[in-house]
């Protein structure tokens, strides 16, 4: 039996996306949404699971439409790099399923986290639960870079650059989040004296 | 579709079906102590848009699965989510919502509870306090452990209502000392301070893990702010003892299985099981060949 798409892409993103590129799929805007809402039916359920510890239709609905705003920002940040490769083999649509195609290791890693707390109730140390986000990050690294190089046709050195510009503006989303919302910066100005 | 993908969805909808239908909310019988009706809140509960899971509106059932009567939404450094759950709370019968705040400053949380506009939180602990007072609230010591307490001088904690005596925090070995060690110091300068538990709800839950038991004279806002500023609280944390003045916790220990929070049941437990499996195997499958 074959390896699922998903899968197969997170473990040999390269020879995957080659395969993916070459199929006559022309891409549409909708099935370039299906692949963020799944993302958002994934991260909306599992956060409304480990929060709530219940999971009635109702609640889990809401958490998904809240939620929603993650992939939606990776959208955009996808919208962002794709424009930036004009000799891009595949259509802009198609361009941004396959990017999702590649979010495995963070979906996987959001349900490992969720599930720990949840099932077993024994919080992480919050060293470990930092360094935890460098498997994720360092496996998506790789299948962005893969994606740079074949789905959006860059030579190594532009697809190293839109690879940074990409987890950059991922990772700048994703802390400018938490420091928005968690009062961060009276912290940062307590450290710096400011 | 391929069959394990349509397996995995088959096992997501029976186990949010299974979710649906045990979602039960829990009715406590209610308890009088020396003419005080007591009630059952978590006053440091953060929300969705925010750093907490839930959205705000969703909050009142939630505190209702899990037996509170009164809880604060309290995010950082705003008060939207507050009275965007308290709105949507006066709509509909259950737990009571009141806005509130977690004041993040420099070198002290405090958490405000019955207020309406955020306060300045870059200024002393004592002054924010007074801003508090000014908006005819509450001022709570959060968590009050090394890193956010510091700014705690004699005359904040003379002014403090309360103080989070149970915290999860508190279950670590490391910082239950801190805790005490604040505890203690707040009591030898206010010996009213109401001994507050909270959960500091955020996405790991449960919500209502640690609470407060508060003697009312009457079940409104203005009763909790009165219960809280008069000291008659105690706070708990899961079977854990209960924490606050002797002669409440006396009152109220007989009552301590009818005040525990509700147990999960089998079939709830279940249901977050078989969720959470179909969630793992959906995201390998992917929801496309």
């Amino acid at each position: 039996m074959p390896l699922p798409l998903d899968l197969r892409l997170a473990l040999a993103p390269t020879g995957t996306y080659r395969e993916l590129i070459a199929e006559p799929v022309r891409g549409s805007w909708l099935r370039a949404l299906d692949r963020p809402a799944f993302v958002a039916v994934i991260i909306g359920t599992a956060v409304t699971l480990c929060a709530a510890r219940r999971v009635p239709l109702g609640l889990v609905l809401m958490g998904i439409i809240c939620w929603s705003f993650v992939p939606i920002i990776q959208w955009l940040i996808g919208v962002i790099v794709i424009a930036q490769a004009r000799g891009r083999p595949v259509s802009v649509p198609r361009c941004l399923e396959l990017l999702f195609i590649g979010h495995l290791p963070w979906s996987l890693w959001t349900l490992v986290m969720i599930g720990l707390y949840t099932f077993t109730r024994v919080p992480l140390p919050l060293p470990v639960e930092v360094f935890s986000l460098l498997i994720p990050g360092v496996w998506t690294t790789r299948i962005v870079f893969a994606f740079c190089r074949t789905a959006l046709g860059c030579t190594p050195a532009r697809a190293r650059l839109l690879t940074a510009a990409h987890q950059t503006m991922i990772w700048a989303a994703f802390f400018g989040y938490v420091f928005l919302v968690s009062g961060f910066w009276a912290r940062i100005l307590r450290v710096t004296g400011a | 579709m391929s069959g394990p993908r349509r397996l995995a969805l088959v096992v997501l909808v029976a186990g949010v079906g299974l979710g649906t239908m045990t979602d039960t909310m829990p009715q406590r019988a209610p308890v009088r102590v020396d003419g005080y009706d007591v009630l059952a809140g978590d006053f440091h509960v953060h929300a969705f848009v925010g750093d907490g899971g839930i959205a705000p509106w969703m909050l009142q059932r939630q505190a209702a699965r899990v037996g509170l009567d009164v809880i604060a939404i309290t995010n950082h450094n705003q008060t939207l989510a507050g009275r965007l759950g308290r709105w949507s709370a006066q709509r509909s019968s259950g737990p009571m919502i009141l806005t509130g705040e977690e004041i993040t400053g420099r070198d002290f949380h405090l958490i405000a509870v019955g207020i309406e506009h955020p306060v300045n939180w870059d200024q002393p602990a004592a002054a924010a306090i007074a801003d508090v007072h000014a908006q005819g609230g509450v001022a709570i010591a959060a968590h009050p452990m090394h890193g956010f307490a510091e700014g705690y001088d004699d005359a904040a904690l003379a002014a403090l209502d309360g103080l989070e005596a149970a915290h999860p925090d508190r279950f670590a070995a490391t910082l239950a000392p801190q805790f005490e060690e604040f505890y203690q110091r707040t009591l030898a300068r206010n010996p009213e301070v109401a001994a507050i538990g909270s959960s500091d709800f955020h996405t790991t839950g449960p919500l209502g893990l640690c609470r407060s038991y508060l003697l009312v004279r009457e079940r409104s806002q203005a009763g909790v702010v009165e219960a809280i500023r008069d000291g008659r609280t105690v706070g708990r944390c899961g079977e854990e003892r209960m924490r606050g003045r002797p002669e409440l916790v006396r009152l109220l220990e007989p009552h301590r299985d009818a005040l525990a929070p509700p147990q999960e049941s089998i079939a709830q437990r279940l249901s977050l099981l078989v969720v959470w499996v179909s969630l793992v195997a959906l995201a390998i499958v992917g929801p496309r060949s």
